[in-house]
């Protein structure tokens, strides 16, 4: 049996994470975070006692010890405050949480970005795998002009709102459009675009990530890909139709080859190879045969 | 202890096999052409191992060996650049054409009596056998490597991985007009594999075609150009060996279909033979594996028996032959053996 493929987390998987507002450390489980919170951030030097937040430390250090406690223990530069009452993930002011998110997406991007020029596969979301994969369609030459010339009719008389074949064509949204977008908090509650607006993006934090659904795609659009705002001009219309038509009847056969050149080339060891030549001609050519060749 | 149900004949060639093939109407009567330079008649069934019939001495090694009209009349292709025809009752050869270079392959069509011989000097000779003493030549892009036909499709695989789809129909009317015939195919196709093609086979219901290259793969096409039938075509590799994290790859030097399952055999360089089911994409069971390469296999008409021929291939430039290794191996195929399984789903 072939190695499963191993399965990266995607960013939303990632932004769930618990993490730790003292250390920015995250974790499987909320559960896990609060009792390294105890043992890390909110644990007495003293006697050991763990207590659940820093208060509740300041206040033992106080009647236990008769000591002020200063700072939270193992803190990042400038999260030490007591100032701050903090409980597993609550408590965490949202700047702070903002930043946080946006630190886990820059990162996630990095390493995907990272991991498509070290392997050469697609970006997720990028290619035809997994869920977003289509159907293939099969729909016979005259089903689709037929489909073509009904939507031509619909679009001069204004019946479509917008074009549901357009439409199907774009890629299904990759997940990745749903998450809050950290800037997002200063306009709009996190994931609330007003509708059809393009994201905000976010500056500077992705560089170079592919298959962002903002970004076009390399090199020309893809001959189905439609322009979705506005209403394009009756010749272009006609043209991308003609295009999608095209498209259809060369789909099956274009996909195959592309299919073969992503496959790694093993290693591998042919037992007989030549170009032109065949095993037989090879056999004619040994002395024990060659004898006997007509010249 | 040999596997049940499989023997091998007692009196075998001495250099390697070049092909098998039984008898159109008997499945018992078997000829073997090789490198020896001699085409064998054997009756599988007359005795245990089989019994030689007779022999014919050529006067170069023979790469390819046909039956004819009948049970008593064969066809051959040698490195001598002739095509014979041989009266397997009296012995007496014929010459029937001379390429201009080592003939490859022969095959009869039966449907149009038409036999046609393909050579590496980049040519088919079509020969009406009414007419003997009469053939025509047909150009090819490039050197002929394997021959087959349906019943109405003749497919040839040449050098440059181009495939040629002839109408045998329109072969069999040149042939009887005679001279430098002019037919164009009536599909030139581009294998479907990057490497080398070994072998081709027709799938019996006229559908379409298997073929076969040096680099441990089989593609499976359909005649049929409309889109949704060549949407269908498929290729899978087979014939490999995994030895410390290598992948070995053998060439697939034979592929035969069987007559009434519609399923096929194909032959390695691994010395295995698999049968395969086209339709569902299932291999259906693979055999032992044999001594050596496996050259050439043929199905009997009645589809009840396979005849394989095991020999050194000498691919990789040695010429020893060890004791043993060139044997024809006839299995005698149980009423499923052969047959496709239905798909799991």
């Amino acid at each position: 049996m072939t190695k499963k493929r191993k399965r990266y987390p995607d960013l939303n998987q990632k932004l769930e994470r618990p993490w730790c507002f003292y250390c920015e450390r995250d974790f499987d489980d909320l559960k896990i975070l609060i009792s390294h919170q105890k043992a890390k951030h909110f644990k007495c030097e003293k006697c050991g006692r763990r207590l659940n937040t820093a208060g509740g430390l300041n206040v033992h250090m106080t009647q236990v010890h008769k000591e002020q406690l200063n700072q939270v223990e193992n803190a990042i530069a400038g999260r030490g405050g007591l100032d701050i009452e903090i409980f597993g993930m609550e408590g965490v002011p949202p700047e702070i949480v903002d930043q946080h998110n946006q630190q886990v997406t820059a990162a996630h991007f990095a390493d995907e970005r990272a991991r498509q020029l070290a392997t050469g596969n697609p970006t997720r979301g990028s290619g035809l795998n997994g869920a977003n994969k289509r159907a293939k369609k099969n729909e016979t030459l005259e089903e689709i002009q037929e489909r073509a010339e009904k939507y031509r009719v619909d679009r001069a008389n204004g019946v479509l709102p917008l074009p549901n074949a357009e439409v199907q064509l774009e890629p299904t949204p990759p997940a990745v459009q749903t998450f809050p977008s950290p800037i997002s908090a200063v306009g709009y509650a996190p994931g609330q675009f007003p509708p059809g607006a393009v994201p905000p993006v976010r500056p500077g934090s992705i560089p170079g990530a592919g298959g962002l659904p903002q970004r076009p795609p390399f090199g020309a659009p893809p001959p189905g890909a439609f322009p979705l705002n506005g209403a394009p001009p009756g010749t272009d219309l006609t043209a991308s139709l003609d295009d999608l038509i095209a498209d259809a009847q060369k789909a099956p056969t274009a996909e195959a080859p592309a299919e073969k050149k992503s496959k790694k080339d093993k290693n591998i060891k042919l037992v007989f190879f030549d170009e032109i030549i065949s095993p037989e001609e090879k056999m004619a050519a040994l002395p024990r045969y060659a004898e006997f060749a007509r010249v | 202890m040999s596997p049940k149900g499989q023997f091998e004949l007692a009196q075998n060639p001495t250099d390697p096999i070049s092909a098998v093939k039984f008898a159109p109407q008997s499945s018992s009567r078997l000829l073997v052409s090789s490198w020896d330079r001699h085409v064998y008649l054997y009756d599988t069934l007359a005795e245990p191992g089989g019994k030689l019939i007779q022999k014919f001495e050529h006067p170069a090694p023979v790469l390819d060996v046909c039956f004819g009209r009948d049970n008593f009349e064969a066809f051959s292709a040698g490195m001598d650049w002739e095509v014979r025809r041989i009266d397997l009752e009296t012995g007496a050869m014929t010459a029937l054409s001379t390429h201009s270079a080592g003939v490859r392959s022969v095959f009869y069509s039966h449907p149009h009596k038409l036999l046609v011989s393909a050579s590496w000097d980049s040519t088919l000779h079509l020969h009406d056998l009414s007419q003997p003493g009469e053939f025509s030549t047909i150009a090819l892009p490039a050197k002929a490597f394997s021959l087959t036909a349906s019943p109405t499709k003749l497919v040839v695989a040449m050098a440059n991985r181009s495939v040629y789809i002839y109408e045998l129909e329109k072969l069999a009317q040149a042939a009887q007009a005679g001279g430098d015939a002019d037919v164009q195919p009536w599909q030139q196709r581009e294998s479907s594999m990057k490497y080398m093609t070994r072998a081709v086979s027709c799938m019996p219901n006229d559908a379409g075609y298997a073929s076969s290259s040096i680099e441990g793969r089989v593609a499976v096409e359909w005649f049929d150009p409309s889109e949704e039938s060549q949407s269908r075509k498929y290729a899978f590799k087979c014939h490999r060996q995994t030895v410390e994290a290598q992948d070995i790859v053998y060439p697939v030097n034979a592929l035969a279909f069987h007559p009434v399952h519609g399923t096929f055999a194909s032959g390695g360089g691994d010395g295995v033979v698999a049968l395969w089911d086209a339709v569902h994409k299932r291999r259906i069971r693979q055999y032992q594996r044999f001594p050596a390469s496996v050259q050439t296999i043929d199905f009997s008409a009645d589809g009840k028996f396979v005849a394989m021929g095991v020999s050194p291939g000498f691919e990789d430039g040695s010429d020893d032959v060890p004791d043993g290794a060139i044997k024809v191996y006839i299995r005698e195929l149980s009423d499923t053996e052969a047959k496709g399984k239905a798909s799991k789903k």
